[in-house]
């Protein structure tokens, strides 16, 4: 990387932040993380990353003011990357556990698979599945292959998202990631999909 | 379509790690030795995911046992479950701070209300139900 990026991992004491910290440690990135809504607002690129339930995500977000300074840092245009419930949380509302509202920078619902769409598999969805791209998307340049690692119950729906997307297949078509302006966000943990995973970490911040 | 993974599993112990023989454990080194014999940031990119289970019946060592985890899996870019004694929520946290992405729960697999808080927490896909 030729200059020295600061990225700010918004902790809202949900998930697995230490493998993010680590993936871009590597990828010798200045990598904070905080939970402090001022930092978090101030921030130029920042990750949101998250396992675990929908509704509780947003409940520790509204509890510690994140969500406010999450959006002050959209209206700055800050890039925000989200990972797996970060990118679910980007959208509209999800019926994880009962109807909660997310952030809403895109206008898409979070529903669960059911087990009819997709043929009765094993939810959740765990392990390496493909990523099809369009040739343009930026985000998926010079990869080995197309395999990304995803462990998740309930995805985004795709809606009106149709640019610089990509979609996966688990019995039915499934929207994997998105880029909408500032806004990043994949389905599939990056920091979790060995070689891969760090050239499109290593991407995003190239368009950062 | 998903494809097949390779999962490696470690059994620790008491600051080392130990093979499975005959249902007994046989210990092969502590933490330096796998870091020299696996290195793991290399091996990384032939498996698909890693399993470490404390099997310790020793109760102090969970903040040992999480250290090493950090220390094992640093540079490692791939999904990591971790299990042994988790008995209470805080001990899945410790589990989930130190890197893990899911929990392994064997004795207490049917201390349902356990399971059910670790769900809300972690989510369903943080789970893995062991029998042995």
């Amino acid at each position: 990387m030729n200059k020295i990026k600061e990225v700010v991992i918004i902790d809202y004491g949900m998930g697995n932040i230490y493998s993010l910290y680590n993936a871009l440690k590597y990828l010798d990135v200045k990598t904070h993380v905080t939970d402090k809504p001022s930092k978090i607002s101030k921030s130029k690129i920042l990750m949101l990353p998250g396992v675990g339930s929908f509704k509780k995500a947003m409940q520790q977000i509204k509890k510690k003011n994140i969500d406010e300074a999450i959006f002050l840092a959209n209206e700055k245009k800050s890039f925000i990357f989200g990972i797996c419930l970060g990118m679910q949380l980007f959208g509209l509302s999800s019926n994880e556990e009962e109807h909660t509202k997310g952030l809403g920078f895109v206008k898409n619902k979070v529903k669960k698979f059911s087990a009819k769409e997709i043929n009765n598999q094993k939810i959740p969805h765990v392990g390496f599945n493909e990523v099809k791209f369009g040739k343009s998307n930026k985000l998926f340049k010079g990869l080995k292959n197309n395999d990304f690692y995803f462990v998740h119950s309930y995805r985004m729906l795709q809606e009106k998202l149709s640019s610089n997307i990509s979609t996966s297949n688990y019995g039915i078509k499934f929207l994997s990631s998105f880029q909408h302006e500032n806004l990043f966000a994949t389905q599939f943990h990056p920091e979790k999909s060995q070689e891969n995973g760090l050239k499109l970490l290593e991407n995003f911040l190239k368009l950062t | 379509m998903l494809k097949k993974r390779l999962i490696f599993t470690l059994l620790y112990q008491d600051e080392n790690f130990y093979l499975s023989r005959n249902f007994k454990l046989q210990k092969v080194g502590n933490l330096q030795w796998l870091k020299k014999n696996y290195n793991f940031s290399l091996i990384a990119k032939s498996i698909d995911e890693l399993i470490i289970l404390n099997v310790s019946r020793n109760k102090n060592d969970i903040k040992k046992f999480t250290d090493t985890i950090k220390k094992v899996i640093e540079n490692c870019f791939i999904p990591v479950s971790v299990g042994g004694k988790i008995t209470h929520l805080d001990v899945a946290k410790k589990y989930i701070d130190a890197g893990a992405d899911k929990l392994v729960v064997n004795s207490n697999l049917f201390d349902l209300s356990l399971i059910d808080k670790i769900a809300k927490t972690y989510g369903e896909q943080s789970l893995i139900g062991s029998l042995d």
